[in-house]
């Protein structure tokens, strides 16, 4: 009957969780640019049955070197549910089962049922997973809880069946996207750590460690043999320009606290030291996961935002054990009449901590990274009424809407990897909107084929206005709003 | 022996153009055409593969060398047990750098071979049978038979004499290695390197020395210097190749004999690693089937006359020599650093004074650009005269790609 409960109450806080993502998410009938590109590929799949590898409007033409499952995914429930839906449903329906493997994580922690919930509730509104993963159909919406997912079973693994289904996840979560080498990683540093701390690990899972970090290195290297082979170890840096790659991969500490959740932060890691102070196997295993992720963010191999999203499920799952040693020493003071006080008062501190935060970075996102009614009712215009293999010159940030809402071809977009001479690109392009000088636009224009040139707001901002387009005789205004955008005649 | 013959006929099967791989063999074939004096074979102290490709042809030379050295390489461990000894065969079958050695007709090929006859011998203690082998190496490659001396020096004075010594040429040579030559560390080939080891056997045998480094501490140390030697010298990651081999042999029946918790865990592993190994045999098959040259250029190079002078990039240098032109640099021997300067920079300049200096100072009649060379060479200098400089140049052939300028001293 008890377990009933839990998993009825389970049940709540996952459409709880559900649901509030989609209400953020339906504030907007349209996608982040990011999200636009996952249309795309899912399009593709949905037309033609293959993944697109070779993308004939972003840079222009260029191949595109990716895991095409997670697209496969979408594209299986884009028959049934239709695609506008399937790419803010499905993602949200993946993110938000989260929960409960938080919650079996928590569980398998500390044993009580109440605080593993509490935790399972605040993990579907950490900020940066809230906010970053709510209208982009992010590919992490997956990831994240299958990396969590096979923390949990690996945690006390001994049985064949558990076994088997950890062979099967390895092996998905590999084939699916890069970032289970995070998970290898973490693996490995938790070997290292349990070594370091003449903490015996079993053989059994010893034996998971190699088997995991052999068959993901395989599968990535079959996956993205050619970058590999083009980029070498600089392939983790992804063929980000260089102009952007430092603020690429910069953490703000500050922000750190604000989207991770101070109190998550400040919980997380107190259970951390706690765990390796009490030489717990299973804070050992969240330790080695944290301590690689920020690992990879001090020495700037990952994007924060992705290494920040890791580490914040890690940390809020480590949190309950700091919040269950808190509880278990109130009970031995003398005040257990303030008791409950003081247990409501800290559990709203740290819910308000993650869900005011939440809710404002969501709704921030919104009004700031989704494209206006207005600049898609011009990128619609400009689909139906120019030719089919136009150019169209955006900013970095709107190439993909460019491709997928215009469908049209972009000079630049952030899908770097294997994309030609992304640096150079990235300064021809600041070159344009930025110089005063009509020639000197005129002959980087020439070099892109550009066709149309759009003019977002954001830009105006960044650059001023942008001069040479006060020359009508080679730039035809269409659309003098905001974004403006003109038509290249000379 | 049938899976050396797979992976030596593989990249030829896969190739589309009926052409040599690389610019090495047309090197070495334009020297076979040569008559051998030492006044004709300029910088070329090693010319024993030329004389050889003069009576075979090097399809056959390579195939029949590289089972060969399958098959010796085998008999050369027989210290160890028979399932160990199939398997460093076979894992070097698979190494990309064996595939390089007996598919690219580089003279290494042959040296690599007679070094495991010399080192056979000397396991068999046939030691004078081994002199002229050792007599022969030098006119195959300098430096193998340099360090096949040293190799068969340190394993006599650890025969024979005390360890000491032994560990003092041992620093010796260390030191040496790691004196001369210019460090490269492009040596797998998975991350980009064109003559490298592969990604999975380095990283494997890395995990072996979490697992095993107690029991194999020697070898991982002949392992280290084996790395070493390879960032200093091509020819070493041939003989580091085959090393590993030999080591991940010895790990996988290890690991493989161990008692695991799990079966499943352990033959998923097994086989994880036996399919990246596999893996990057076969991706550089793959790769080395697509490296040029390809049919169009010899076909362009045939309208120009015997003996003419052509300028292209420094890889083509081989290429054009094998057809009956001269080029003025070539990959092949000893480039005067300015020379070499000078010759870039006629790429990159757009004045055309200068430019036609330079072509003139090499009594260069032809400019020799492909499609290939227009991708690396993008917009450079070099294409703005090509197209503007009437007076200096004229286009006589544009063909599949290939396009040829006749330049007017």
């Amino acid at each position: 009957m008890e377990l009933n409960k839990t998993k009825r109450l389970l049940m709540v806080i996952f459409f709880v969780v559900l649901f509030a993502r989609l209400y953020f998410a339906y504030q907007t009938p349209y996608l982040e640019n990011e999200g636009y590109l996952v249309q795309r590929y899912v399009e593709n799949i949905v037309d033609t049955g293959k993944p697109l590898f070779y993308d004939t409007l972003s840079y222009n033409g260029r191949e595109a070197l990716y895991s095409p499952i997670y697209h496969y995914i979408l594209a299986f429930f884009s028959l049934i549910l239709g695609l506008s839906l399937t790419l803010k449903l499905i993602p949200s329906i993946f993110i938000s089962l989260l929960v409960f493997v938080v919650y079996g994580l928590s569980k398998k922690i500390i044993n009580n049922d109440t605080l593993a919930l509490f935790i399972a509730l605040m993990s579907g509104f950490i900020p940066i997973i809230f906010a970053g993963t709510l209208i982009n159909a992010s590919i992490y919406t997956l990831i994240i809880p299958l990396t969590f997912y096979l923390l949990y079973l690996f945690i006390d693994i001994d049985k064949d069946k558990q076994i088997g289904r950890f062979v099967v996840f390895s092996l998905l979560l590999a084939a699916v996207h890069p970032s289970s080498m995070l998970f290898s990683l973490g693996l490995i540093t938790y070997y290292l750590l349990s070594v370091s701390e003449n903490f015996k690990i079993s053989k059994l899972k010893e034996e998971l460690i190699v088997f995991n970090v052999f068959s993901t290195f395989f599968i990535q290297f079959v996956i993205f043999k050619k970058a590999f082979l083009s980029y070498g170890l600089s392939v983790i840096w992804n063929n980000v320009p260089i102009q952007i790659i430092s603020s690429y991969f910069e953490l703000d500490l500050i922000g750190l606290i604000y989207r991770v959740g101070a109190l998550s932060l400040l919980f997380g890691l107190w259970g951390i030291i706690g765990g390796i102070v009490k030489k717990k196997d299973k804070l050992f295993l969240i330790s080695g996961f944290i301590v690689s992720i920020l690992l990879l963010l001090w020495l700037r191999l990952i994007d924060p935002r992705i290494g920040l999203s890791f580490l914040s499920i890690a940390l809020i799952t480590s949190s309950v054990l700091t919040l269950n040693d808190l509880l278990s020493y109130i009970q031995k003071t003398k005040i257990p009449s303030h008791r409950m006080a003081f247990i409501i008062l800290t559990f709203s501190l740290f819910g308000l901590s993650l869900a005011v935060p939440s809710f404002y970075f969501a709704s921030q996102h919104i009004s700031q990274n989704i494209p206006s009614d207005y600049e898609m009712l011009i990128l619609d215009w400009v689909n139906k009424n120019s030719l089919p293999d136009v150019t169209i010159l955006a900013p970095l940030g709107k190439g993909h809407i460019i491709t997928a809402v215009a469908g049209k071809r972009n000079v630049i977009d952030n899908n770097f990897l294997f994309a030609p001479d992304t640096s150079q690109r990235f300064e021809d392009i600041d070159k344009i909107y930025s110089t005063k000088s009509e020639s000197e636009a005129l002959k980087l224009i020439q070099k892109y084929n550009v066709d149309y040139v759009f003019i977002p707001i954001e830009t105006e901002l960044q650059y001023g206005k942008v001069r040479w387009t006060d020359d009508t005789s080679c730039f035809e205004g269409l659309f003098f709003g905001t974004p403006k955008v003109y038509k290249v005649n000379c | 022996m049938l899976l050396a013959a797979s992976f030596l006929l593989l990249p030829g099967i896969i190739r589309e153009e009926n052409t040599l791989i690389g610019d090495k063999p047309y090197h070495h074939l334009s020297l076979a055409d040569k008559e051998l004096n030492f006044s004709s074979i300029k910088n070329e102290l090693s010319f024993g593969w030329s004389f050889i490709l003069r009576y075979i042809s090097v399809k056959t030379a390579l195939f029949v060398l590289g089972l060969a050295s399958a098959l010796l390489l085998f008999l050369n461990l027989e210290m160890m047990k028979l399932n160990q000894r199939l398997l460093a065969a076979g894992l070097f079958v698979l190494s990309p750098a064996f595939i390089y050695m007996f598919n690219v007709g580089d003279k290494v090929g042959i040296a690599f071979a007679v070094s495991l006859i010399i080192s056979y011998l000397i396991i068999k203690e046939r030691y004078k049978t081994s002199i002229p082998l050792f007599i022969l190496l030098p006119f195959l490659d300098v430096l193998i038979s340099i360090f096949v001396l040293i190799a068969a020096g340190l394993y006599f004075i650890y025969l024979k004499t005390s360890k000491s010594l032994f560990y003092y040429v041992l620093l010796l040579f260390i030191l040496g290695i790691s004196l001369f030559g210019e460090w490269n560390f492009e040596f797998i080939s998975d991350l980009g390197a064109f003559i490298g080891i592969s990604v999975f056997a380095l990283v494997f045998a890395l995990f072996c020395f979490i697992l095993l480094w107690r029991e194999f501490l020697p070898l991982y140390g002949i392992l280290l210097i084996m790395i070493l030697l390879s960032l200093k010298f091509e020819f070493g990651i041939f003989y580091l190749s085959a090393f590993i081999s030999i080591l991940l042999s010895l790990c996988i029946s290890k690991v493989y004999d161990r008692k695991w918790e799990s079966e499943l865990i352990r033959n998923l592993t097994i086989l994880f690693i036996f399919c990246g190994l596999l893996f990057s045999g076969i991706s550089y098959a793959n790769r080395l089937s697509q490296e040029m040259p390809n049919e169009s250029l010899f076909k362009a190079l045939e309208i120009l006359p015997e003996g003419s002078v052509v300028f292209s990039d420094i890889g083509y240098g081989n290429w054009i020599k094998y057809s009956g032109k001269e080029s003025v640099w070539d990959t092949s021997g000893f480039l005067d650093k300015a020379k070499e300067r000078e010759l870039n920079s006629i790429i990159d300049s757009k004045d055309a004074f200068i430019t036609r200096q330079i072509l003139s100072k090499y009594k260069v009649d032809y400019v020799l650009i492909d499609s290939n060379l227009m991708e690396k060479w993008n917009e450079r200098g070099i294409f703005y005269l090509l197209d503007y400089d009437y007076k200096g140049f004229r286009q006589i052939y544009d063909q599949d790609g290939v396009i040829i300028w006749r330049h007017f001293k």
